[in-house]
């Protein structure tokens, strides 16, 4: 092939390639921020941040509410396949579409912490599941050593560094 | 989420370390599993207490580093047979010059160790094809399994411990994880595609002053009044 084409075409192919790559490195920016807000949002205990994957130990966990209190609104035995189960295939398991089934549980959860005085809310303590309010059992049963620590680190070093806004996600979005 | 990542999740709870195990060698020989957010679902799950983060690293370091050995076992059977059929097949002649094939094979083995290390981990969608083309490429096995093991370490502690340290928000963290790998490897592309350019364009430069070089000397005998005295 004829140097000055095969020129002419690498140009071409290195400038969609600069193009590509400055979109993945906008599309990472974008990722990062959507990160801290949706952190933000699961270590104040935001009950929209309950997603499909989620086990009802995990739910219970992370928002501060009693496995069998989860377990009787959601009509669940103590069979540990099903109680293990994913919402999304508990919703197929109990018949019900997923997005009910997690309604039903955001308002649940509402419920409980309405009527329960005294119960811990995330809203100004460290977040649960991560790292920062692994209290009591799990800190020391899960966490010892070097490798969490460097999480640890690793999680507020992620969680705490500025990133330019290159565009400002409304929480209203961040929620749907 | 897609349904298949929340079956994955869903056999992973149900099967426990076993079925992590068979999920993460299928997907490490070549197939098109989200093992990396599998993984950070699972540092999520360890934090609760459901798995056990030595034990789940142990796991995947495993799975990963015998799935990848089975991939480099099959290029180095077949893989290798095919390029020496293509090598000296008419159709591989027609297309493929001789020496550009050895040219690949002693470059891959001089730099091949760092695309099997970095494929672990910062570009993982390569893995597969990594391991195939060192088998292919004849790369001797303790060489790969040293830097595949140590690729693979940090492939699996880098999501096992985000996952771990974030909880509910492993998936904004694949998120991040995947778009990250996607700019590495356009980055990589850009670099080598440079590399290129400037090459070609060097050697059109060269052409073009040896053209004129040329062009000068046929011109030099038009231009002298006088003939050198040898020719006289």
């Amino acid at each position: 092939m004829n140097a000055r084409l095969k020129l002419v075409i690498t140009g071409i192919l290195l400038c969609l390639a600069l193009g590509l790559t400055v979109f993945c490195a906008v599309q990472t920016v974008q990722a990062f921020q959507r990160f801290q807000q949706e952190h933000k949002l699961a270590v104040t205990g935001d009950v929209s941040t309950i997603r499909p994957w989620m086990t009802v130990p995990f739910i219970a966990h992370f928002y501060h509410v009693p496995e069998s209190y989860l377990d009787q609104l959601l009509h669940i035995t103590n069979d540990r396949a099903v109680h293990h189960l994913p919402l999304r295939e508990l919703a197929a398991h109990v018949n019900r579409p997923v997005d009910g089934l997690i309604h039903d549980i955001q308002h649940a959860i509402l419920n409980y912490r309405k009527h329960r005085t005294g119960v811990r809310t995330r809203a100004g303590t460290s977040p649960a599941p991560t790292l920062y309010a692994l209290r009591g059992p799990h800190r020391y049963r899960v966490g010892a050593g070097l490798a969490p620590a460097l999480a640890h680190t690793f999680a507020r070093a992620m969680v705490h560094s500025p990133v330019p806004a290159l565009v400002n996600i409304p929480a209203e979005r961040m929620r749907a | 989420m897609s349904v298949f990542l929340t079956s994955l999740l869903n056999i992973m709870q149900n099967y426990g370390y076993p079925a992590l195990w068979v999920s993460i060698f299928i997907a490490a020989v070549g197939l098109p599993l989200p093992i990396a957010l599998v993984l950070l679902a699972a540092g999520a799950f360890a934090a609760l207490g459901d798995f056990n983060l030595v034990l789940l690293t142990l796991i995947s370091i495993s799975a990963s580093v015998a799935g990848d050995s089975l991939g480099y076992a099959i290029g180095r059977l077949w893989g290798s047979k095919g390029a020496d059929w293509l090598d000296h097949s008419k159709l591989g002649k027609r297309f493929l010059k001789p020496d550009s094939v050895a040219r690949s094979r002693l470059y891959f083995k001089k730099r091949g160790g760092w695309a099997i290390f970095f494929s672990r981990f910062l570009v993982a969608a390569l893995g597969g094809v990594v391991n195939l083309l060192a088998g292919t490429e004849l790369y001797p096995y303790r060489y790969f399994l040293l830097f595949d093991i140590a690729g693979e370490v940090l492939g699996a502690l880098i999501p096992l411990l985000l996952g771990f340290a974030f909880g509910a928000s492993w998936e904004a963290v694949g998120d991040i994880l995947g778009t990250f790998s996607l700019l590495v490897l356009g980055l990589l592309i850009v670099i080598y595609l440079f590399i290129r350019l400037l090459r070609y364009a060097r050697g059109v430069q060269k052409a073009r002053a040896t053209a004129a070089y040329k062009a000068s000397i046929l011109e030099a005998p038009l231009q002298s009044p006088e003939a050198p005295p040898s020719q006289v």
